[in-house]
């Protein structure tokens, strides 16, 4: 992969894209004014109509007989209620009221509210249940805005109220009518405050206690402060929102770089020259990914200044810059994997149209995933930190709330990125088929295929997938047999995880084994030059990177239990297989074999540190990503150079048993890997880059050009 | 492309000595898609200094051959070499000498002519000075001077095509491949790329210029290959080709090549 290509491809595309005016305007321009005008426009109306509700006068017809304390309590004008008697009943049924016939209905015949003045309890009725006389009335007048209500005065309710006992009323409203029910809201209100009165007046009356009726005092206080209930709310939308904005600035450039460059016939041309699709995919992918992220970022922006200035008009301090810069932040893996899947996606398509079908489908996957996090009692962990999309979304809420720790952040960043890969090695696979530029079908299997003739090669997608493969299995290994010990565990993962995967997966694509993991017989100064770095390289790594970024006391005491298998009487014999032998075979195979030589065509310095960052990822840790990483750059390099994978195996080996020893012999005590002295360090350093340059190839090879083939 | 698995290494080209007099060779190419042989056991050589026409009616096979042979397809069997270099072992470095012009292939329609050309130019992996020098050269020589700043969108046909000619012709290559490169234009226009490829041939190049057109690949072709259904029916210079079927010109002596291919 040549960098500059993948730069100049996306310089190109990137000129291309910005000077299509419509996509600008529509991805760029129109955010950063349409939220500002809709929100500021929806912020008028709102205020406008609550202005108008305000100052409304709702009309509710009262029938029944008698409450005038009732009227009397309702007659001020600031209650904003106006209340009429006989509104629109029929004759027979106001005869009914003032004879005293109706009566209220049973419980189970239960109107909207029991007449008992119980309020708020909005209970729904079933269309079976048999409706009376006066329900049927009430709903007349209502839908046909003869009053916004209708109050009714059950027969003996003025006598009820002077034998101080529960006074029946009933409010029969239609919530599809937007005033009828804010007249309800209102009428309800006030006849609470009517019903406290009549109260208030009974104590009185009878010289009780004020606390007579409330006999029990409850308050709750949500003690979550108003910026953490708002960054609650904003946690569940925001994901959404940013991935959709993701969605909305990838759709176009995606398409048009792809499935566009097919109907516009320049496809041919760009794969007449001399690039590799991966260079393609990457620089037409880091297009995508700029746009969608500029986009994003300006509704974002647009998003974030306007609610800001909301608040700052509420005087709520809501929207520190602080958060709207960390929001940007976490649009990065939002838009990676959108872009990443988008371009792995539009590549598959024929055309435009194509295309567009395509990614409709996929985006309404998208929405699917990430609509998961708002379900409730979902949460970022080791499980859902993998599954894509899932876990951005999650990341951004959990970041927002501010309850997570640093590995899951870290683990859904790689697992993000990892996604990403693989959805554009993927692309890259479509590219450089035939069909990508004639428009066939694509079959799925022909892609995942070797392809090519000749004799086949581990190719970085397939050295990825086997890495990616144990990465799972590692991850399920260690859930699943955690009961059965850290040395149950321990050889699972090495043998089942790392070992058999890489050896197994390469045999049935038919590679040659001893190409792809190097195993060649190892010139006797390379021999040497191993013992010297396997015997000193803990000390150099403890005395260097240790001392420059000590990880905390509790994680060395983990390491150190880890080491000694979780007991302190482990025998010598028993632990030098587990921890010096067993990793030494299996991590040397599956990482200075098949992903070293895999990855091996991005050159010597792209493949030994990707070779390297993938060791110390999967370490699991941050506080050993890098020691394990400058370990990896130092046995990539050692089998760069040997091309013998025994020499990284020699080198693993000694330096796991040196440490693993060193720690069995401290018999439980805590060894101090932080303070080895600077003699040593640098003694140590020696030996090691002497160990580095004694290093040679099996026989007369130049330096970095080994060839494909032997 | 990734089309071949092995990566390129300039220091290291796979030579092909039996073929290095030609600067393209095809050995027994045969494509098939799933059932469809759409060329079957074609062999040509191209040498430098000549142009060569590939002459078929429509769906003979040509763009296919010519897809091949620029590696943007890769052939179910057969091998290609430019100068030497096996195409499908080492695609990068062989296309360094090709040059592909096709008819039907357009420019990016947002860009100028002078930012395509520093677009490929840059993806052949030419220095910014020399490249920088090269567009002005072909600028001029091209006629292109007029419309170099304009997005391509906005150019006539002819304008386009010479734009691409000076595209194909960047980064010199000693091998031209040009399929049906005067369909779309008018007899000017035409007129214009044929003198291009005049030319080109005229520096040393080695070109191969398929087309439909028999009075075009009379006027221009120093040798003739007639494909019909996907195989080659015929070869050799036009006096060698009218005299083995007796005919006047290169359409009767195709359409009786056309005939004896359906009558076998």
């Amino acid at each position: 992969m040549r960098w500059h290509i993948i730069w100049t491809i996306f310089r190109k595309e990137l000129t291309e894209a910005l000077r299509d005016r419509i996509t600008l305007v529509v991805l760029v321009g129109l955010p950063i004014l349409i939220y500002p005008v809709a929100i500021f426009s929806a912020m008028q109306m709102s205020k406008h109509q609550s202005a108008v509700e305000d100052h409304r006068v709702f009309k509710v017809a009262v029938w029944g007989v008698g409450a005038d304390g009732l009227f009397d309590w309702m007659r001020p004008a600031t209650n904003r209620v106006a209340l009429e008697r006989w509104v629109g009943i029929e004759e027979p049924l106001r005869k009914d009221f003032e004879t005293g016939r109706v009566q209220p209905p049973t419980q189970t015949n239960a109107s909207p509210e029991r007449p008992n003045l119980q309020l708020g309890n909005r209970s729904m009725k079933l269309a079976t249940e048999p409706e009376d006389a006066v329900l049927k009335a009430a709903r007349e007048v209502v839908s046909r805005r003869q009053a916004d209500a209708v109050l009714i005065i059950w027969p003996g309710f003025d006598e009820a109220v002077r034998r101080q006992d529960s006074g029946q009323v009933a409010v029969y409203y239609d919530s599809v009518i937007p005033q009828s029910g804010q007249a309800w809201a209102r009428l309800s209100g006030q006849l609470a405050n009517y019903r406290e009165q009549l109260r208030q007046d009974r104590v009185h009356q009878r010289q009780l206690p004020s606390g007579f009726v409330r006999a029990l005092d409850v308050r709750g206080d949500d003690v979550a402060p108003i910026q953490r209930q708002l960054s609650d709310v904003f946690g569940r939308a925001l994901p959404v929102m940013l991935i959709m904005l993701a969605v909305v600035g990838a759709l176009m450039p995606a398409v048009d770089m792809t499935a566009g460059e097919k109907d516009r016939v320049t496809m041919q041309t760009l794969l007449c020259a001399p690039v590799r699709s991966l260079e393609i995919v990457g620089g037409k992918f880091l297009a995508v990914w700029t746009i969608s992220l500029l986009s994003a970022g300006a509704n974002l922006v647009g998003v974030g200044l306007t609610i800001g200035k909301i608040a700052s008009a509420l005087q709520v301090d809501m929207v520190h810059i602080g958060a709207l810069v960390a929001a940007l932040g976490l649009l990065l893996p939002a838009t990676w994997t959108i872009a990443a899947l988008f371009l792995a996606v539009a590549v598959l398509a024929r055309d435009a149209k194509d295309a567009g079908n395509f990614l409709g489908a996929t985006t309404f996957g998208v929405m699917l995933l990430v609509a998961v996090p708002l379900l409730p009692g979902v949460e970022l962990d080791a499980w859902t930190c993998c599954v894509p999309l899932v876990n951005v979304s999650l990341l951004i809420r959990a970041l927002l709330t501010g309850n997570v720790g640093v590995p899951l952040i870290f683990l859904t960043l790689v697992t993000s990125l990892a996604y990403a890969s693989f959805a554009l090695s993927l692309a890259a696979r479509v590219f450089g088929r035939e069909q990508n530029l004639l428009g066939g079908p694509i079959s799925w299997r022909s892609f995942l295929r070797a392809d090519g003739q000749g004799a086949p090669v581990a190719t970085p997608g397939f050295a990825l997938l086997v890495f990616a493969v144990a990465v799972a299995a590692m991850f399920y290994i260690g859930l699943w047999l955690a009961p059965y010990g850290l040395m149950v565990i321990l050889l699972a993962t090495q043998f089942g995880g790392f070992f058999l995967p890489s050896v197994g997966l390469s045999s049935l694509r038919k590679l040659p084994l001893r190409e792809t993991f190097s195993l060649r017989r190892p010139h006797w100064r390379s021999v040497l030059g191993s013992v010297l770095v396997g015997l000193t390289a803990s000390v150099t790594l403890a005395g260097l990177v240790l001392r420059w970024t000590p990880p905390p006391e509790s994680f060395l005491r983990e390491m150190q239990e880890m080491l000694r298998l979780g007991s302190d009487h482990i025998s010598l014999w028993k632990l030098i297989p587990l921890i010096a032998l067993t990793p030494a075979l299996c991590e040397e195979t599956l990482f200075r074999g098949l992903l070293l030589s895999g990855l091996r065509r991005w050159g010597a310095l792209a493949s030994i540190v990707l070779t390297a960052l993938c060791f110390g990822l999967l370490h699991g840790s941050i506080y050993r990503l890098l020691p394990t990483f400058v370990l990896g750059l130092i046995l990539g390099y050692t089998v760069w150079r040997s091309r013998s994978i025994y020499c990284s195996m020699i080198i693993h080996c000694l330096n796991n048993g040196l440490v693993a020893f060193v720690v069995w012999q401290s018999q439980g005590q805590d060894v101090d890997i932080k303070s080895v002295p600077w003699s040593l360090t640098l003694g140590a350093l020696l030996a090691t880059t002497i160990g580095l340059l004694l290093l040679r190839g099996p026989k007369a090879v130049s330096d970095a050009a080994i060839p494909e083939k032997a | 492309m990734t089309n071949s698995r092995s990566s390129a290494s300039p220091e290291a080209p796979a030579i092909i000595p039996a073929e290095k007099a030609f600067a393209l060779a095809a050995e027994g190419l045969v494509k098939r898609f799933e059932t469809v042989t759409a060329l079957n056991d074609f062999s040509l050589h191209v040498q430098a200094g000549e142009i060569v026409g590939l002459l078929g009616p429509n769906g003979a096979g040509k763009t296919t051959a010519l897809r091949m042979l620029a590696g943007i397809l890769t052939p179910t069997a057969g091998r290609v070499s430019v100068n030497g270099l096996d195409l499908h072992a080492d695609p990068l470095v062989a296309k360094q000498h090709i040059g592909f012009i096709s008819g039907d292939t357009q420019l990016y329609h947002r860009l100028t002519p002078r930012e395509v050309l520093r677009y490929f130019g840059r993806l052949y992996g030419m220095a910014e000075d020399l490249l920088a020098g090269r567009i002005e050269q072909l600028v001029s020589e091209l006629e292109i001077t007029s419309f170099a700043d304009r997005p391509c969108r906005t150019l006539s046909s002819g304008q386009k095509q010479r734009a691409n000619i000076a595209r194909a012709f960047l980064h010199q290559p000693d091998v031209l491949m040009l399929d049906e490169p005067t369909a779309a234009l008018d007899v000017i226009s035409g007129r214009f790329i044929i003198e291009a490829v005049r030319r080109a041939r005229a520096q040393g190049g080695a070109i191969l210029f398929s087309t439909h057109i028999m009075s075009e690949a009379e006027e221009l072709c120093d040798r003739i290959y007639l494909l019909h259904e996907g195989s080659i029916r015929d070869h050799g210079t036009l006096a060698e080709i009218l005299a083995r079927s007796g005919c006047n010109n290169l359409t009767e002596a195709f359409l009786r090549q056309a005939l004896q291919g359906r009558e076998n």
